[in-house]
C-alpha cells in the first residue's frame, strides 16, 4: 500500500466549493450580527465557527470520513498484505497511521475551505468583538471564548479533538472488522455510528451525554454538555487506550472463549438488553422525584387495563417472554432430545416431568430475583432515594410491591411455563407454544381483559396502581395454573408420545 | 419363554393405518430382526412395545403384564427409538451420566465401560455436539446397555457406522445374546438383519410377516 493512498486525492477537492458555500452563509451571518451588534469580527470567527458547526460535521464531513474508514479497511484487508504484516495488529496499526494521514489532510482541506472566505476578515490572534457576545446565533464563539485563552488554542482543541474521535472510532471498527471478518457487521457499524451521530444531536435529552457523538465531533458541543473541556478528550483518551490495549488480544486463538460466545450470545443479549432498557428507564424519570420503589414499578410496569404505553408493553414482552424462548430451547432439548431415553428410565411421564420441571422452577426464582437486583441496583445507581415522597404514584409501600413482584411473577411465569409444555405434547411442536404466547399478548391490550380473569400480563407492575386487589390476581393465576396442570397430567397419562 | 406379547394390535397414526390386527410373540434371549420399507410403522411397534404410543385395538404384554394408562412403561429396556438423542454441548460421559443418574443404579466405570464397549474414549472432553454421525450412533448403544438391560430395542442401530464398527457392534451384540438379552433391531441392510437375527419379521399389508 503507498503512502500516496492516504493523502486525499484531488478527487476530494470537490469538496471546497461545498465548504466554502456554507461557510459564505456563516459568513453573512456573522456579518449581520457584526453590523446589529456593531462588534468587529476576525478570521477565527468563521474558522471557528466553521470548523464547530455540528450540521456541516453530521451531514457532511462525518458521514464522509464514515465512508473512508469503511472503504479503506476493506480495501486493504488481503491476505497478501496480512502476511506481510506478520499481526492483525500491526495491519491495524498501520491503516490507523495512513488514516491519520488522511484524517489530518482533509482536516486541513476543510479548514483551508473555510480560510478561503475569510479573505477580507481581519488577521488577529486574539478574540473578536463578536466572540464575546453573549446572544442567539452566537453560541459557538461565546463558549469557546469562555473557556479558551486565545482563538489560536480553541481552534487546535477542536482540531484534536474531531482527530482523536475519528482515530477512535476507526480503531474500533478495524477491530470489529479483523475479529468478524464481517462486511456487514462493520458497515453495520458504521451505519450506526452515523445515525447516533444524527439522533444524539437532535433527540437524545442531555442526560445521554456520555454517548452523544456531536460532543466528541465538535469541541463547542462538549464543552457546552460537560461544562468542561478536559471530559470529552478524557473519555476520548480512555476509548483509545481500550482499543490499543485490546490490540494486544487480536489474532490470538480463544477456543473455549469463541466456543462460549457462540453458545451464550443470545443470553448476552438479552442480559445486555434488559439492563440497558433498565438504565434508558433510569435516564427517563430520573429528576421527576420517584422512589426507588416507584423506578422499580415502571422499569417492569406492562400494561393494564386503564393505561398502555407502547413501550412498556414491549418491554415486558421482551423481558418474559424473552425468558420464556429461553425455556423453550431447554424444552426443546427435554422432548426433543432427551425423550425416549430418559422416559423409559424414569418408567413415568410424570416422574420425568417433575424432574426437569423442578429446575424450570429454580429458573424462574433466579431470574426474578435476578430482575429485582438490576433494577434495584440501576435505581440506586442513579440515586434514586430509598424511602420518600413520589410525586408520579401515590405512596405504595414495599410489602405490596414484593408480593406482586414474586408472588404473581412466580404464578404468572408457571401459567406461562405450563401452557408453553402443553400447546407443545398437544401440537408435537415446541416453537408452535411461542406462537399462542405470543397472540395471547393482545389481553395486555386495553379493554381485552375483561377484570382481569384471563391469566395474561398479570405481574405487570401497573397492576399496582389500580383498584382491583392484588389478591384477586394470585387467585385468577393459581385457579388456571391448577387448570392446567390437571390438563397436563391427563394427556401425560393418555396421549400417546410422539416427538 | 415370552418376553414380549403383541395381541391383535392396531394402530393408525394421523389417518395412516399402520397395524391391523397384528400378533407377535418376542422370547427371550433370542435376536430379532425388523424389516419394512420407511413410514412401514417399525418405530410405532417399538413405541408400542415400550409403551410410549398406545395401540388402537388390541394388548400388549411385558413379562406377563399388560402395558396401558397404569402401567404404562416397562422395566430394564433399553432403547434407540428414531434417533439418537443427547445434550449438545456436553461431552459423550457426561450425556451418559445425566442418564444413569435417574435410576442412580450404575458406576463411573460401569458408564466408561458400555463407552469403550461402542467404541468410544470415555476421557475424551469433545461435546457430543462435534460428534460424528457414527458417533452419535454408538453414544445411543452406549446409553442402551450400559444399565445392564434385558431388552434392547435398537431402531437402526448400525446407521452411519464404518465397518469396523458395524463388525464391533455386531460381536457386542452376539455377547449381549449370550448373556441372556433379548434384542429386537431394525436395519435396512439385509446383511445385519441375515447375520445377527434369529428370528426376521417383515412389515406388511398393515401386519408382520415371518421371513426367518
Amino acid at each position: 500500500m503507498s503512502m500516496r493512498n492516504s493523502w486525499p486525492a484531488f478527487n476530494w477537492l470537490w469538496l471546497v466549493p461545498v465548504i466554502g458555500l456554507y461557510a459564505w452563509s456563516i459568513r453573512q451571518s456573522l456579518i449581520a450580527i457584526s453590523e446589529i451588534e456593531e462588534s468587529s469580527s476576525n478570521f477565527w470567527d468563521l474558522l471557528l465557527h466553521g470548523s464547530n458547526d455540528v450540521y456541516l460535521i453530521n451531514y457532511l464531513m462525518f458521514p464522509l470520513f464514515l465512508f473512508r474508514i469503511g472503504y479503506q479497511l476493506t480495501s486493504f484487508y488481503e491476505y497478501t498484505l496480512l502476511i506481510r504484516f506478520g499481526s492483525y495488529a500491526k495491519w491495524i496499526v498501520r491503516q490507523a497511521l495512513d488514516f491519520s494521514l488522511f484524517t489530518v489532510s482533509l482536516l486541513l482541506l476543510w479548514n483551508a475551505a473555510i480560510l478561503s472566505l475569510a479573505i477580507g476578515l481581519p488577521f488577529s490572534m486574539e478574540w473578536s468583538e463578536i466572540s464575546r457576545l453573549d446572544r442567539d446565533g452566537n453560541e459557538i464563539l461565546f463558549t469557546l471564548s469562555s473557556f479558551f485563552s486565545s482563538p489560536l488554542l480553541a481552534w487546535a482543541g477542536q482540531f484534536l479533538l474531531f482527530f482523536l474521535t475519528l482515530t477512535t472510532i476507526h480503531l474500533l471498527a478495524a477491530l470489529i472488522y479483523v475479529v468478524s471478518k464481517s462486511r456487514w457487521l462493520l458497515n453495520s457499524f458504521l451505519t450506526l455510528m452515523f445515525i447516533l451521530a444524527v439522533l444524539s444531536f437532535k433527540v437524545f435529552p442531555p442526560s445521554l451525554k456520555w454517548i452523544s457523538l456531536p460532543n466528541y465531533l465538535s469541541l463547542f458541543h462538549g464543552i457546552a454538555s460537560f461544562g468542561h473541556i478536559i471530559i470529552p478528550f478524557g473519555v476520548l483518551c480512555t476509548l483509545l487506550l481500550m482499543c490499543i490495549g485490546s490490540l494486544w488480544l487480536i489474532g490470538r486463538d480463544y477456543p473455549l472463549f469463541r466456543t462460549q460466545l457462540k453458545e451464550k450470545w443470545p443470553i448476552l443479549a438479552f442480559s445486555g438488553f434488559i439492563l440497558f432498557a433498565l438504565v434508558m428507564k433510569a435516564v427517563q424519570f430520573r429528576g421527576q422525584q420517584l422512589t426507588l420503589s416507584d423506578y422499580w414499578i415502571v422499569s417492569f410496569l406492562g400494561t393494564t387495563q386503564e393505561s398502555f404505553d407502547m413501550l412498556s408493553f414491549s418491554f415486558y414482552l421482551i423481558v418474559f417472554l424473552g425468558f420464556m424462548y429461553f425455556v423453550q430451547l431447554f424444552l426443546q432439548t427435554q422432548l426433543k432430545e432427551l425423550n425416549y431415553t430418559s422416559i423409559i428410565r424414569h418408567r413415568s411421564m410424570l416422574k420425568w416431568l417433575f424432574g426437569w420441571l423442578t429446575k424450570l422452577f429454580g429458573l424462574i426464582l433466579l431470574f426474578l430475583a435476578l430482575l429485582m437486583v438490576s433494577a434495584l441496583m440501576t435505581g440506586l445507581a442513579f440515586d434514586y432515594p430509598l424511602i420518600g415522597n413520589s410525586v408520579l404514584f401515590p405512596d405504595i409501600p414495599y410489602p405490596p410491591i414484593l408480593y406482586h413482584f414474586w408472588v404473581n411473577g412466580v404464578l404468572q411465569m408457571v401459567f406461562y411455563i405450563l401452557l408453553v409444555i402443553l400447546v407443545s405434547l398437544l401440537t408435537e411442536d415446541v416453537m408452535k407454544s411461542f406462537a399462542v404466547l405470543l397472540g395471547m399478548s393482545i389481553f395486555m391490550f386495553p379493554g381485552v381483559n375483561f377484570n382481569y380473569f384471563f391469566p395474561f400480563g398479570l405481574n405487570s407492575m401497573g397492576l399496582l396502581l389500580e383498584t382491583t386487589p392484588l389478591l384477586q390476581h394470585s387467585a385468577v393465576l393459581l385457579i388456571y395454573t391448577l387448570g392446567l396442570s390437571a390438563a397436563l397430567v391427563y394427556l401425560l397419562r393418555k396421549k400417546d408420545f410422539n416427538f | 419363554m415370552v418376553l414380549i406379547e403383541m395381541k391383535d394390535v392396531s394402530k393408525s397414526y394421523k389417518g395412516l393405518v399402520l397395524f391391523e390386527n397384528t400378533d407377535l410373540s418376542i422370547e427371550k434371549g433370542r435376536i430379532y430382526g425388523l424389516v419394512g420399507p420407511n413410514g412401514s410403522g417399525k418405530s410405532v411397534l417399538f413405541k408400542m412395545m415400550c409403551g410410549f404410543v398406545f395401540p388402537d385395538q388390541g394388548t400388549v404384554t411385558v413379562r406377563g403384564v399388560q402395558l396401558g394408562k397404569q402401567n404404562r412403561f416397562p422395566d430394564n429396556f433399553g432403547v434407540i427409538i428414531d434417533r439418537p438423542g443427547y445434550l449438545g454441548n456436553k461431552t459423550g460421559f457426561e450425556n451418559l451420566k445425566y442418564l444413569a443418574m435417574i435410576q442412580n443404579q450404575i458406576t463411573d466405570e460401569q458408564i466408561k465401560d458400555a463407552m469403550t464397549a461402542v467404541g468410544l474414549q470415555p476421557a475424551a472432553r469433545q461435546k457430543v455436539k462435534y460428534y460424528s454421525l457414527g458417533m452419535k450412533q454408538k453414544l445411543a448403544l452406549a446409553q442402551a446397555i450400559m444399565e445392564d438391560q434385558e431388552v434392547l430395542l435398537l431402531d437402526e442401530p448400525f446407521n452411519a457406522l464404518d465397518i469396523d464398527s458395524v463388525e464391533k457392534i455386531r460381536d457386542l451384540l452376539f455377547s449381549l445374546k449370550e448373556q441372556g438379552k433379548t434384542i429386537v433391531l431394525t436395519s435396512h441392510n439385509q446383511e445385519d438383519i441375515d447375520i445377527l437375527s434369529d428370528h426376521v419379521f417383515r412389515v406388511r399389508n398393515y401386519g408382520l410377516e415371518k421371513l426367518k
